[in-house]
């Protein structure tokens, strides 16, 4: 187990390289990623009364407030293939699964987690234990949503049970953008925040609660252009149709996001050295 | 296999500098992000403004049975290297190789939770340290054997002392199969008995390990190292197999006495000469005494009135600003007479001071309301070299015999 450590680093690694070694970095510490990802469920809910029930308040409390607006008149969401309150319940968990992710790896680094880079094991791991941390919390939320399809009287097919595998594109771009902005949150405070908040608002230009076809204007050009969109809609059209259709553009934003993630980890492991000695710890 | 085979920390030529300015350095930390990310080296050799070098052209080996000890005063670049050599952070010049797992005990506790069990946070920590679920499940009854919690594992970690905290830290790292254990003043666990333990098992597992000891306290390098590196301002000064030339260089060369500032008037001591019975003339140099050497101290006050009401007091500062002795005019029955000139001299006949670097303190105070008259601090320093290294500031010497 020889390491060599020079100036240069890891600056010169290349993306098969980065891709290699974030395999590697996985497999063997395999453990240590259950037992930290396990801690970290444990502790979340340790300390509430309502416990696990949360991983279903969240969601529900989103899906209320659309509703609300609505009945309320205020919001019109076009031409609804299924009930509103079905279309919302897909499109906000979805939407949910990305940001949420996002978030979480974003400040894996300058919130408590930046503890764990005194240590020896690659900074990585932490990446990889919020991913699984964040798969295990979602696996309530999915399985809720494929339950309330016949529940509502949605008549899809066997194929919808493929759902989570369309969401594979999302989970590599909230990786990609996750690991870029976990760096630039500790050297650039400032504009991980500003992008943040951008990724945060992209709920309203993504049909989340609204058919693409309700928007116009600059909004519409908005929603065609946002990758969300075509990453959202089309593992959502499976969920309620059972129906499996690669839209061009979810093809290419599918492999946009793939080749952005593989970028962001070899941005990562090339810089990572540098910007954790700005934290000070 | 030979020893110089047997390298397990190569540091050669290391460097390393930092921004003493907390937005310079994040702007240096955004312009490096974009170079590496497009894919160009990220380190500026020049010292950019406010960066300054914590570590500079810094070379050593560690072979396995190596127990190093580093010493330096603070700002030394101690920290630094310890963190280079665990891959914490990326040298700007040189090149470190590291062969073998290295377990670093300055975050023995890193990563506990409070709410969890001991016997929780084992398996989480062994994991950082690179033990499977099963390999840590197999020492699990040594580890909590060895930390002394068989009555407290299956209790929350928050109920815990600081002390047992540390003794599961300690238990976890010494049974992880550690090629080098880094130790940043992580030797202060538990009780003296743990300690002792402590150190026992650390010279055991040197045996097929090599050990890097930074600590302040000169006592437990002395009892561990068997090889010292002095270093200052991110050099290396210094460098011996000899412990004990290592730890009087040390004191001789890094340890400053504190800048005291004269809080009374100081005008009635003209000058001061501290020196050894052997040294007859006054000298500006260092004075260098032996355990048990007698130590002299002359002063020459002018004083307009009389000093016959009067006690002289002398103290003995450490290197760490603590008044380890008192010399009192009153303990041996002397009363100062007279006024003007006049010269003071104080012998004591056996230095029973501990390694360090001491001060002498001088002040004069009225008998009847102890109101000091003079305060004159830092008048002369001295070393003192002892045979043997304890914790206790005085080293009494006795007459031992076996009783017939």
């Amino acid at each position: 187990m020889l390491k060599h450590y020079t100036a240069e680093g890891n600056t010169r690694i290349g993306l098969i390289g980065a891709l290699k070694r974030f395999f590697s970095d996985v497999a063997a510490h395999r453990d240590l990623i259950q037992e930290l990802s396990n801690m970290e469920l444990r502790a979340q809910y340790k300390n509430s009364f309502i416990g696990l029930a949360w991983l279903f308040v969240l969601p529900l409390i989103n899906v209320l407030m659309w509703v609300l607006l609505y009945q309320g008149g205020v919001f019109v969401p076009g031409n609804l293939p299924v009930p509103f309150v079905l279309y919302v319940m897909t499109g906000s968990v979805c939407w949910m699964f990305f940001y949420l992710l996002h978030d979480n790896l974003s400040r894996a680094i300058s919130g408590g987690s930046y503890q764990f880079l005194l240590s020896e094991f690659p900074r990585v791991v932490i990446m990889c234990q919020k991913v699984r941390t964040h798969l295990i919390t979602f696996i309530f939320p999915l399985v809720l949503c494929m339950v309330m399809v016949p529940v509502m009287g949605v008549t899809s097919h066997v194929a919808f049970l493929l759902f989570p595998l369309f969401l594979m594109p999302l989970l590599l771009l909230a990786l990609a953008t996750g690991l870029l902005f976990s760096l630039l949150e500790v050297v650039a405070s400032d504009a991980a925040r500003l992008v943040n908040r951008i990724l945060a608002a992209s709920l309203f230009v993504t049909p989340v609660a609204f058919s693409e076809q309700q928007s116009r204007g600059l909004l519409s050009g908005l929603v065609k252009f946002n990758p969300l969109t075509h990453l959202i809609q089309v593992p959502r059209e499976v969920l309620l149709t059972g129906r499996i259709e690669f839209t061009p553009a979810y093809g290419y934003c599918s492999v946009a996001a793939l080749l952005f993630f593989i970028l962001s980890l070899r941005t990562f492991y090339a810089a990572e050295t540098r910007v954790m000695e700005r934290l000070h710890v | 296999m030979s020893k110089r085979n047997d390298i397990l920390v190569s540091v050669n030529c290391v460097g390393k500098k930092f921004s003493a300015h907390l937005k310079k350095g994040m702007w240096y930390g955004l312009q490096e992000l974009f170079r590496t990310a497009l894919g160009f080296a990220a380190i500026q050799h020049e010292l950019r403004d406010k960066e300054f070098e914590a570590l500079h052209n810094f070379s050593f080996d560690l072979s396995r049975g190596d127990i190093l000890g580093i010493l330096g005063v603070n700002g030394a670049g101690k920290t630094t290297l310890l963190r280079l050599i665990s891959g914490i952070y990326a040298p700007d010049a040189g090149e470190i190789k590291v062969n073998g797992k290295v377990v670093s005990l300055y975050a023995a506790t890193l990563g506990m939770h409070p709410m969890f069990t001991g016997r929780e946070n084992v398996y989480v920590r062994a994991a950082m340290y690179g033990l499977s679920k099963e390999e840590t499940a197999k020492r699990m009854e040594d580890i909590i054997a060895y930390a002394e919690l068989e009555n407290f594992i299956d209790a929350p970690l928050g109920i815990y002392s600081s002390g047992m905290r540390a003794r599961l830290g300690f238990a976890i790292a010494v049974h992880a199969d550690a090629d080098v254990i880094i130790i940043d003043e992580g030797l202060a666990v538990g009780d003296v008995a743990f300690r002792a333990k402590a150190f026992q098992t650390l010279r055991e597992l040197s045996v097929s390990a090599a050990i890097l000891i930074v600590s302040h306290s000169i006592n437990q390098i002395a009892q561990m190292a068997n090889r010292i590196v002095v270093m200052d301002k991110g050099a290396k000064l210094f460098e011996t197999a000899d412990v004990q030339g290592g730890i009087d260089y040390y004191i001789r060369k890094c340890i400053q006495p504190p800048d005291f500032t004269h809080k009374y008037s100081t005008s009635a001591l003209i000058s001061s000469r501290v020196y050894a019975d052997d040294q007859l003339t006054s000298h500006s140099s260092e004075l260098h005494l032996q355990h048990g050497d007698a130590l002299n101290i002359e002063l020459d006050l002018n004083t307009p009135s009389s000093l016959e009401h009067c006690t002289i007091e002398t103290e003995l500062v450490n290197s760490k600003n603590k008044t380890v002795a008192m010399i009192h005019s009153d303990t041996a029955g002397f009363r100062l007479q007279g006024s003007g000139n006049q010269t003071l001299h104080i012998r004591l006949p056996h230095i029973e001071l501990k390694s360090d670097k001491y001060s002498v303190h001088v002040s004069i105070r009225q008998r009847v309301d102890n109101l000091p008259l003079l305060i004159a601090r830092h008048i002369q320093s001295f070393t003192v070299q002892a045979k043997v290294h304890t914790q206790e500031w005085v080293q009494l010497n006795a007459h031992w015999r076996v009783k017939e």
